[in-house]
């Protein structure tokens, strides 16, 4: 018996404002529902793209692939009833893609607030094992930071080393791999 | 056909300092990272955005150490350490024995936060004395010892909270926003809590039979508001959820209790100990327990069940979720200096403790919430009343 041909057709999903923010080609399977979704990396990164593909693990057998700069997701659905599996997914993209994005715009402060919250509720062995971990030994020469007359040192160091213009007796600006190669 | 959006007004970033928006009720409601927040119109808005700020707003005039212990005082509750512990002590036919209750008291004072709020619940307490009456005698010797300042609760009476009525809203009651309200007054209550039903289980069938969605509950909500409100003119009677947002909006102080405080203070501010001794970051992680999911339950109370709580990956992953600066929507809402979010609640409606906000049930809810207390904080009337229950 022939196989039947998959139907294409394109969804798009706006924002408020009106504009463009993606379109995937999707080829549905008729026989199991599969649905293959394919994804402009410009638009998402893959990061988002492979996060929003295991939050469907659940109601779905993800599968993904990548050809230049487009991603492929093929979801499986797990029951028969799933019919919202690609709009769900076009959203779920969309929040993983802004997550990420949001994510990394407030980690420094994200760090900063979330350690603190954990560390004021470590017991006070705990944060006390960890202060004597780190405390000076006894005996042992600590480094101390450099004082204004070693500053002033490095930096006469250094500006001499620029004033050479290039000069570099001991090779320490070669790169590694050419140290390694041998020649011929 | 397509039509041309309006330009944007381009930001002045140099004058003016960082503030989140919301448009309402044909004006600008804006508030900065404190929390302080004015109205402004539309042509006020324009020329900030353009650079030209009103006071406080104004980047070179801002007093940064007043600033940061400002923020500091905000965000007080996760700072110290779990200073609030939920003891169920019996629960149906499960009941605590000497041994976990020891366990639990020695547990509850591993917490470094000095100030320790035991509260004891159960659905029969009485039942219970001999685990309750060495539960409090070994909880108060233990803490003097430790040198920490012990506060013990018994469980209020059923549909209460902390002095205030609170009543179940069921679709039933929806309907019946001014009756439950007045029935709460009549009977002497200090208040009333008026709390959507608990975290939705995606699954559960009587949800579908007495619940209801957010835009119906803030019609009910609304009404039975203007019905507090009316009411204060015989005497003080307020409503607890809209107190705590107060509480934030004017005074700036996070509130006792856990939910509005960014990360959540599940298990930085707060534990729950169930009757079998198992620990868990809350009462909505308890209750999730109960009703057979143990993903957040963390510990067995004992020996290092403390330390293996708070350094769960649990409690790591919920204060990385429950942080508003690292959720989409939430890190740009203008009401962010007074929100919170609940992971657990957050896994319960929607299957990831990292939640979805757009369609989230809690978002809708607290942002109307908020709406209608913003308006009625410019009503000169509304406002007297609403200072009145944070005195």
């Amino acid at each position: 018996m022939a196989k039947r041909p998959a139907a294409a057709f394109m969804t798009s999903v706006m924002d408020a404002s009106g504009s463009f923010l993606l379109s995937c080609p999707q080829r549905v399977r008729r026989k199991t529902r599969a649905v293959a979704i394919s994804i402009d990396l410009s638009l998402y990164p893959l990061e988002a793209v492979r996060a929003a593909a295991y939050a469907f693990t659940d109601r779905s057998y993800a599968r993904l692939s990548r050809s230049g700069r487009r991603a492929r997701v093929a979801l499986a659905p797990k029951t028969a009833q799933d019919r919202l599996l690609a709009d769900d997914f076009c959203n779920e993209l969309l929040h993983q893609a802004v997550r990420l994005q949001v994510s990394r715009a407030n980690r420094t402060l994200r760090e900063l607030i979330v350690t603190k919250a954990l560390v004021c509720a470590q017991p006070a062995s705990r944060i006390a094992q960890e202060r004597a971990r780190r405390a000076p030994t006894p005996g042992r020469r600590q480094t101390r930071p450099p004082g204004r007359k070693l500053k002033k040192k490095i930096s006469r160091f250094l500006a001499g080393i620029e004033a050479k213009g290039g000069s570099d007796p001991l090779g320490l600006f070669v790169p590694w791999e050419e140290t390694q190669v041998k020649p011929g | 056909m397509r039509q041309a959006l309006p330009r944007p007004p381009r930001l002045e970033a140099a004058n003016v300092a960082a503030f989140r928006f919301r448009r309402l009720d044909g004006r600008y409601l804006v508030t900065d990272e404190l929390g302080r927040c004015r109205f402004l119109t539309p042509q006020a808005f324009r020329r900030l955005v353009a650079g030209a700020p009103p006071a406080g707003l104004a980047r070179r005039r801002l007093r940064l150490e007043r600033l940061a212990s400002s923020w500091r005082r905000r965000q007080r509750l996760p700072w110290s350490g779990p200073g609030r512990h939920v003891v169920i002590v019996a629960d149906g036919a499960a009941r605590m024995t000497i041994e976990t209750a020891r366990s639990v008291v020695d547990t509850i004072l591993e917490s470094p936060n000095p100030e320790l709020a035991v509260e004891l619940r159960g659905a029969a307490l009485k039942a219970s004395r001999p685990v309750v009456s060495f539960l409090t005698a070994y909880a108060r010797r233990k803490s003097r010892l430790a040198d920490k300042r012990l506060r013990l609760f018994l469980d209020a009476p059923p549909g209460s909270a902390g002095g205030a009525a609170a009543p179940a809203v069921t679709r039933r009651a929806l309907s019946r926003a001014r009756e439950t309200v007045e029935r709460c007054f009549r009977r002497g209550s200090a208040g009333i809590r008026l709390k959507p039903l608990d975290p939705p289980g995606r699954a559960r069938p009587s949800r579908r039979r007495i619940g209801y969605t957010p835009q119906e509950f803030l019609r009910f909500y609304a009404e039975a508001l203007g019905r507090v409100l009316e009411l204060n003119e015989r005497r003080r009677f307020y409503e607890e959820t809209a107190r705590g947002f107060l509480a934030k909006i004017l005074l700036g102080r996070a509130p006792e209790r856990c939910g509005l405080n960014s990360p959540c203070g599940a298990a930085t501010a707060r534990l729950a100990y169930d009757c079998d001794g198992g620990v868990y970051p809350c009462e909505e992680g308890l209750r999730l327990g109960r009703a057979g999911d143990e993903t957040f339950r963390l510990a067995r109370a004992g020996g290092g069940a403390y330390e293996s709580a708070v350094g769960h990956a649990a409690v790591r992953a919920m204060a990385v979720a429950s942080c508003l600066d690292n959720q989409p929507c939430c890190s740009q809402c203008a009401y962010q200096p007074y929100c919170g979010v609940c992971p657990i609640q957050c896994y319960a409606e929607q299957g990831d403790i990292m939640g979805r906000m757009p369609t989230n049930s809690r978002c809708l809810i607290n942002q109307g919430i908020l709406d209608l207390l913003m308006r009625k904080l410019r009503e000169r009337a509304s406002r007297r009343i609403l200072r009145s229950w944070l005195s």
